[in-house]
């Protein structure tokens, strides 16, 4: 299994798809940036004609946890982000199967691992590299945003949008370093499982470029169809996994509808994948 | 070695590819697969590979039945058709890859297959700018460099000139005389007969004996 795993994560991230992806992605959230300097550059003009005799530093509720671009409400960055990030999660990887066994390469790897161990050392690496290519953009928002942003404690009357309902929204409030490191850490868990659905179309498809859509069309069409559920019963709970891997959607998300999101991406693209890789014959 | 495939048969999508095959093979030789194009050559290979499955009949290999105690042969060699490597980096860094997986070999072992099969180790260039007969060599490389006791060889000397057709067949030989067992299919009736220590004549997925000359 060493071996196999050691090799496969080699090829996951040393590939120009995965620096692609890193790119890409890394460059929208640079869109989230540039629309922060400027509320950034506003809010520092307003706070230095306040009157600070009294202590306060911060009136106006400035902190890099409200612009970062997980948290921030009015962004045409995260907006972007966290509707193509299922795509970005499959580029690095998530298409190897499918070329590796149209073109070969799959038989000499498979003989010398066998199915099972072929298949967990590929499903890793997918999943780690999808994972990463979701969550180093998101880490690499929060640092570039903390080079003009001052790192205030956020507070309650400051950011409405954070309550009750909402993933570690205690956390939010109390340490906000370690709920945006979490929620990297989330949308890494996100990223992979959606990188994972590549597995679900095995080798039916037969372009490189429709196995790295298939995430992203499978959620966009779950996303639509919980949306017609949620109008449907009146539900005030974010359910979509799309919606799901930015912290502050448009409905309350609870850890554990968070979590199930998750386990329930992981675990169709891991069994139907392990069905298509294992179990299924390719003459 | 001993392989034995015993009645074995192959339905895919109902069309009849292998047709009760009945095979024993021992290593230290060469078995050539002569027929025509579609006539189930590579499908018994990758029937003796592990990467299909029989519909009836077994494969057996040293006692054991593959798809039953084991996935694939343990230790087995394969150039099937073209060969694939990834097209970003160098043959002898594709070999590393490659070997890496079951950590048998040393890079020392790597290049000298390269070496053997007439690559030089040390080529800076990618897989993606090798010719078609670099590919080739590099695929063969692949296939012997571990040492394997069963090899399967599709094709070999595909796109080779005169000289690497020589150099391949040498490299065959010695694993051979090794003691491995191969399996060899080739277009070239000349050098399979030249190459090939048992023959097999297959038509329509039956498969005859024949005499080598």
């Amino acid at each position: 299994m060493r071996g196999g795993l050691k090799t496969e994560l080699w090829k996951a991230l040393h590939n120009p798809m995965f620096y692609a992806a890193l790119a890409i992605g890394c460059g929208i959230t640079l869109i989230n940036v540039v629309e922060n300097l400027a509320v950034a550059e506003e809010l520092r003009a307003s706070v230095l004609a306040e009157d600070h005799t009294g202590g306060s530093r911060s009136p106006w509720g400035f902190s890099l946890f409200f612009l970062w671009m997980p948290v921030n409400g009015m962004s045409y960055g995260k907006t972007l982000f966290y509707l193509v990030w299922p795509v970005l999660a499959a580029m690095p990887f998530g298409w190897s199967y499918l070329q590796e066994r149209r073109g070969g390469l799959y038989n000499q790897l498979i003989i010398r691992t066998g199915r099972s161990t072929f298949y967990l050392a590929k499903y890793t690496a997918v999943f780690v590299s999808g994972g990463l290519a979701v969550a180093v953009p998101v880490l690499f928002n929060l640092l570039v945003n903390a080079m003009f942003c001052p790192y205030e404690l956020p507070h309650i009357l400051n950011m409405l949008q954070i309550g009750d309902g909402y993933a570690l929204s205690e956390l939010y409030f109390t340490a906000p370093w370690v709920y945006a490191l979490l929620w990297c850490g989330i949308d890494f868990l996100l990223g992979g499982a959606a990188a994972g659905l590549c597995f679900v179309v095995g080798t039916w498809l037969r372009l490189q470029v429709m196995t790295i859509l298939t995430p992203f069309a499978l959620l966009l069409v779950l996303d639509a169809a919980i949306a017609a559920i949620r109008d449907r019963y009146g539900w005030n709970l974010e359910l979509s996994p799309l919606q799901l891997a930015a912290s502050v959607p448009g409905h309350p998300n609870p850890e554990w509808a968070v979590m199930a999101a998750f386990l329930l991406l992981a675990a169709v693209g891991f069994g139907i994948g392990y069905w298509q890789v294992v179990r299924h014959e390719l003459a | 070695m001993e392989l034995h495939i015993k009645h074995a048969s192959k339905y895919i999508r109902k069309a009849l590819i292998l047709d009760d095959v009945n095979l024993t093979l021992q290593g230290g030789r060469i078995y050539g697969l002569q027929g025509p194009n579609g006539s189930g050559k590579t499908m018994l290979m990758r029937l003796m590979a592990g990467l299909i499955r029989p519909t009836s009949g077994q494969v057996w290999i040293d006692g054991r039945q593959l798809g039953r105690d084991m996935d694939f042969p343990p230790s087995m060699g394969l150039l099937l058709e073209n060969p694939a490597f990834l097209p970003g980096h160098t043959g002898l860094k594709n070999l590393e890859l490659l070997a890496k997986i079951q950590n048998r070999i040393s890079v020392k072992d790597i290049r000298q297959a390269l070496r053997d099969v007439g690559l030089d180790p040390d080529d800076r260039r990618k897989y993606r700018k090798y010719s078609l007969g670099m590919k080739q060599r590099l695929g063969v490389a692949a296939a012997i460099m571990e040492q394997p006791e069963l090899i399967l060889v599709d094709e070999p000397t595909n796109a080779l000139d005169d000289k690497g057709v020589k150099q391949i067949c040498a490299l065959l030989r010695r694993e051979r005389d090794r003691g491995s067992l191969l399996v060899l299919s080739c277009h070239d009736a000349s050098i399979l007969e030249a190459l090939s220590d048992e023959m097999f004549h297959i038509y329509e997925g039956k498969v005859e004996r024949r005499v080598a000359s």
